[in-house]
């Protein structure tokens, strides 16, 4: 390790910046954990007594009804040549009280619900951290001072973004550990675990995928800050490329929906994701025939877009600070 | 004046321009600066004379559009990576990391150029901060702030430290604290070059000196010399009846300006010639003071109308009581 990398490291540790970021996330993690709590609480009594009028009403009107609604039911499934055991059976027992309560979610489901999007935080919390990293030393004035002693620009960069990167990867574990005890936690409480078998499989997943797509949001994060210095500059830029490449273009050229970094971290978030465009056949004679096709973007598609991107604005960043002179 | 030796700093035809609201505006035009090894080198102009932006090309935090620079006989900024342990500078105001403490900024510097981590203490010692070195930076006054700054380019324990206006915003305290800084880093080898508008401070402690105006260099040789070539030896003759006294001196053939009751006698050939005629005529002077430049002067001479803070040439405001308008220029 470079004498310049281990100061960076060393220095990293103690950015307010990092500790804020962290704090912040940790925030938004427990956003997730009471919407987990929301979704698997058990039912209030007033809950329940509606329910029990509810179960009550219901069951007088099956008990009235019910063999009208199945002799239909078993014409129907004649007609159509279905199953008459699946369709007609469950028209013959009385409704229960867990059919009138509402729909309380199981651990995995809750954490294939809950879980994932908090990747999404993630990478906004880390993408911010970056860009607030490195510009924050363009600002004070501390780069100059900086490089009066390391003056290899190259170095500097490197440094920056390898300390910026193993910052990273505590604060987003510490952000998505939070939210995974958390929402594990409020669902033994509320006593909805249910089956938790998959549930490790699903944590993994999107462990992995939110870590990654932290540290890509680094690394973009440092490569635009070395590219503009100011965090206005970021925020503008990160704006003007939601409104008009994310959301303007796929407008008037709907196949580049395909290529939006969206779509790309959608498939990478999600395991894969499809789009729609619009295809027409038809000739001169012919009136044209429109349908939507739809295209699927497969996880290693969308990971090699967001790693071209990254690359991308990387290498802006080091071309931009290696060139231009530093206040 | 050219410097034989060594030289710790050498610049030639350097350039370098900006653009601002789409108009070129040029810093540095075609400057050769040269700094010899050892001793304090003044590097001295008005505001936007393009001292700064000089320095900042030396430590290649600025890219020069055309021109060569040396840095103990190295090209930089190609070279600027295995010269620049022996440099150390402090621009402008110098920025640490406002949370940190002032020992964990100078651990953090010492780490990344290799330094002893030992060196730390000793540098906070020999500024004065060992005991606020603990506190963070940011609480730090002007002064402290500087004093860490000089603290941070001796870990490199430099051959050549530049000081760009370093006793901006100082006390006075403060400003001879920097001096004697200064002429002790000199005194045990330091190339010390210093830019700076306190030229009566400068004057105390510069063996050479560069003065620039307008990027351009238009002086550049030892104080003593430059001060010397431009004194004429005025004298200052402080007497109770100046009116007589004057006519008598300027029946010599002497130029006798009166001031109060002094008068200014250019062209004499010596204080002791005063005297002597004064004393004939059975009149005895109070005071009697040999007029010299000064660098201030010096520098108000050669700068004359050529950025803000200089006045335009010949308006006399930095005429002496004795003859010492400029007779020279570029060296």
């Amino acid at each position: 390790m470079s004498p310049l990398l281990r100061a960076e490291l060393l220095r990293v540790r103690s950015r307010a910046v990092v500790w804020g970021t962290a704090v912040v996330l940790v925030v938004a993690a427990l956003g997730f954990v009471v919407a987990a709590w929301d979704d698997t609480r058990p039912p209030s009594a007033g809950a329940l007594a509606q329910a029990r009028e509810e179960l009550a009403t219901a069951t007088a009107r099956w008990e009235s009804d019910h063999a009208g609604w199945v002799e239909v039911c078993e014409q129907t499934a004649e007609r159509d040549g279905e199953d008459l055991h699946v369709l007609c059976d469950p028209l013959r027992t009385p409704p229960t009280l867990e059919q009138v309560l509402p729909y309380r979610p199981a651990l995995v489901e809750t954490l294939e619900h809950r879980y994932p999007p908090m990747a999404v935080v993630v990478l906004v919390g880390l993408l911010v951290m970056g860009v607030t990293l490195v510009t924050a030393d363009f600002g004070s004035g501390a780069m100059g001072t900086w490089l009066t002693f390391a003056p290899r620009r190259g170095r500097v960069l490197v440094s920056r973004l390898v300390a910026a990167l193993a910052a990273a990867v505590p604060v987003a574990l510490v952000a998505l550990g939070t939210a995974l005890v958390g929402i594990v936690a409020v669902v033994a409480v509320n006593g909805a675990t249910g089956d938790a078998g998959g549930a490790a499989g699903v944590v993994a997943v999107a462990t992995a995928r939110a870590l990654a797509a932290g540290l890509w949001a680094v690394a973009v994060g440092v490569g635009l800050a070395f590219a503009l210095r100011v965090g206005a500059g970021v925020a503008g830029l990160v704006v003007w490329w939601v409104a008009a490449i994310e959301s303007a273009l796929p407008l008037l050229v709907p196949a580049a929906r395909g290529v939006t970094l969206a779509t790309s971290l959608r498939a990478w978030l999600e395991g894969g994701t499809t789009y729609g465009v619009e295809e027409c056949v038809g000739g001169a004679d012919v009136p044209p025939v429109c349908a939507v096709v739809e295209h699927v973007v497969s996880p290693v598609q969308g990971a090699a877009a967001l790693l071209v991107a990254a690359l991308v604005v990387l290498g802006l960043g080091a071309v931009s600070f290696r060139v231009r002179d530093v206040p | 004046m050219a410097f034989t030796g060594a030289l710790a700093i050498s610049t030639r035809a350097l350039r370098k321009t900006y653009r601002r609201r789409g108009v070129r505006h040029v810093a540095v035009e075609g400057l050769d600066l040269d700094v010899p090894v050892g001793g304090v080198h003044a590097f001295l102009g008005p505001n936007g004379a393009g001292k700064t932006t000089t320095i900042r090309m030396l430590l290649g935090l600025v890219r020069p559009d055309s021109g060569t620079m040396r840095l103990f006989d190295e090209p930089v900024p190609e070279r600027l990576p295995h010269v620049v342990g022996r440099v150390g500078a402090i621009v402008e105001q110098p920025k640490f990391f406002p949370t940190m403490s002032a020992r964990r900024n100078l651990r953090l510097l010492s780490g990344a150029i290799g330094a002893e981590p030992r060196l730390v203490d000793t540098v906070l010692e020999e500024v004065g901060l060992a005991d606020r070195a603990r506190d963070p930076y940011r609480t730090y006054s002007l002064g402290m702030k500087q004093r860490l700054a000089i603290a941070a380019t001796l870990l490199k324990d430099p051959d050549l430290l530049i000081f760009d206006e370093p006793t901006n915003g100082l006390d006075p305290a403060g400003i001879r604290e920097v001096r004697q800084t200064m002429r002790t880093l000199a005194a045990r080898g330091t190339t010390v070059l210093v830019s700076s508008h306190i030229l009566a401070e400068v004057e105390q402690v510069a063996d050479t000196v560069s003065i620039v105006a307008r990027g351009r260099l238009v002086a550049q040789g030892r104080v003593a010399e430059l001060i010397g070539s431009r004194s004429q030896g005025g004298v200052r003759v402080g007497i109770e009846v100046p009116g007589t006294a004057g006519a008598v001196l300027e029946a010599q053939g002497w130029t006798v300006r009166r001031d109060g009751r002094h008068l200014l006698v250019d062209g004499a050939p010596g204080a002791a010639r005063i005297t002597e005629v004064l004393a004939r005529e059975g009149l005895f002077v109070d005071e009697l003071v040999p007029v010299r430049a000064d660098l201030e002067s010096v520098f108000l001479d050669l700068t004359a109308g050529q950025g803000p803070g200089t006045h335009p040439p010949d308006d006399g405001r930095d005429a002496a009581p004795t003859g010492r308008r400029a007779a020279g220029g570029a060296a």
